[in-house]
């Protein structure tokens, strides 16, 4: 075995303790006779593995564990001290579903009034229009020496404005 | 980390708090030690460990026992480390070389630090500043062996390569930590 695959060896399978018995043999041999290997088996185990050893292994701070638990439970409401403020989180707090078809109702009836009025206050006018209408005619009536609509015989459109 | 039980995910996947807490309490501590080795930063790692267990808490569902927890958690913890990265260097737009590495070697303490405790800060900023010169790859690996103490097969079941991957990235990592240490063991 040549030094560069004796020095792939200890860098990994070596210093790991990997390696069965017949090959930690054949490595031993080798650094028998190779004091350059030697001296690297020396180097890297003090220059690259003791390093490592008996690093301390802190543990992650409390906050961690408060920051996932707050995470993961929802959120509480807060207390409200304004007795207005109450009120209306009362209303809201009623269930759902009433909630909802309180507001659809709502919406609704807004929704009739709105596409209503228009047509109310046009059949208002028609009304006036027609009541104008009317007085008018009953002035032509009676400037015409009429008193009833029979009398025209039928002729309303003569009549007419 | 003891085995959790097949009964306590059931119970975590289907929302059963106390189940999943007792899955964070078994395993906070080597998803926050894996990603305050990838990071480098307490804070950073934090907020990669709330990320690893939220994603963990909603894909329990999709767990499907073909890998151990553990192993499953090393994944989705080394994902999002790498993608959270990804993200940082984009914002900052350059890596730190070794050399410019903040020179962590020395104490940075009082008089009143015991030995012991010199000690140990000189070997968390060596740890630090070798694996701030690793890229993620590399990284991973050697976390997952040097600190972790995971087995080849375990990693490459935990990151999703083959077993000769992973042999061939702890050597590379290796062999540039070695050059990096002798250079700066000469300059001395």
């Amino acid at each position: 075995m040549n030094c560069k695959k004796i020095r792939g060896l200890i860098l990994t399978d070596y210093l790991d303790g990997r390696m069965d018995k017949t090959q930690k043999e054949t490595l031993n041999e080798h650094l028998k006779g190779c004091p350059a290997c030697r001296e690297f088996e020396a180097l890297s185990r003090k220059l690259v593995m003791e390093p490592f050893d008996k690093v301390p292994r802190p543990q992650p701070p409390a906050l961690v564990w408060q920051r996932i638990r707050e995470t993961l439970e929802p959120q509480k409401r807060k207390p409200v001290f304004n007795p207005l403020g109450e009120g209306i989180l009362r209303l809201f707090n009623l269930p759902k579903s009433v909630f909802a078809l309180s507001s659809v109702l709502t919406v609704f009836l807004i929704a009739v009034v709105l596409t209503r009025t228009p047509r109310f206050f046009k059949d208002l006018e028609n009304r006036h229009l027609a009541r104008t209408y009317l007085e008018e005619e009953i002035d032509i009536f009676s400037g015409n020496g009429l008193t009833t609509l029979e009398e025209t015989n039928g002729d309303f459109d003569n009549y007419l404005l | 980390m003891p085995d959790i039980s097949r009964e306590t995910i059931r119970q975590a996947s289907q929302g059963d708090r106390a189940a999943f807490e007792e899955i964070y309490r078994h395993a906070s501590i080597f998803v926050y030690n894996v990603a305050l080795r990838m990071l480098g930063s307490a804070h950073d790692a934090e907020e990669v460990s709330q990320d690893v267990f939220l994603t963990a808490y909603h894909k329990l569902g999709g767990y499907r026992y073909e890998a151990s927890l553990k192993t499953w958690l090393y994944r989705i913890t080394v994902n999002r480390a790498i993608n959270f990265l990804k993200k940082r260097n984009r914002e900052r737009n350059r890596t730190v070389p070794y050399e410019e590495a903040p020179d962590m070697s020395q104490a940075q303490s009082g008089t009143d630090n015991t030995r012991d405790e010199i000690l140990k800060d000189r070997q968390e900023a060596l740890v630090e500043k070798m694996l701030s010169a690793l890229n993620p790859d590399m990284r991973s690996c050697i976390i997952l062996r040097n600190l972790e103490g995971l087995s080849y097969q375990e990693i490459a079941d935990s990151l999703k390569i083959n077993i000769n991957t992973v042999r061939s990235r702890l050597k590379r990592a290796r062999e540039k930590l070695m050059a990096l240490r002798r250079e700066v063991t000469n300059e001395l």
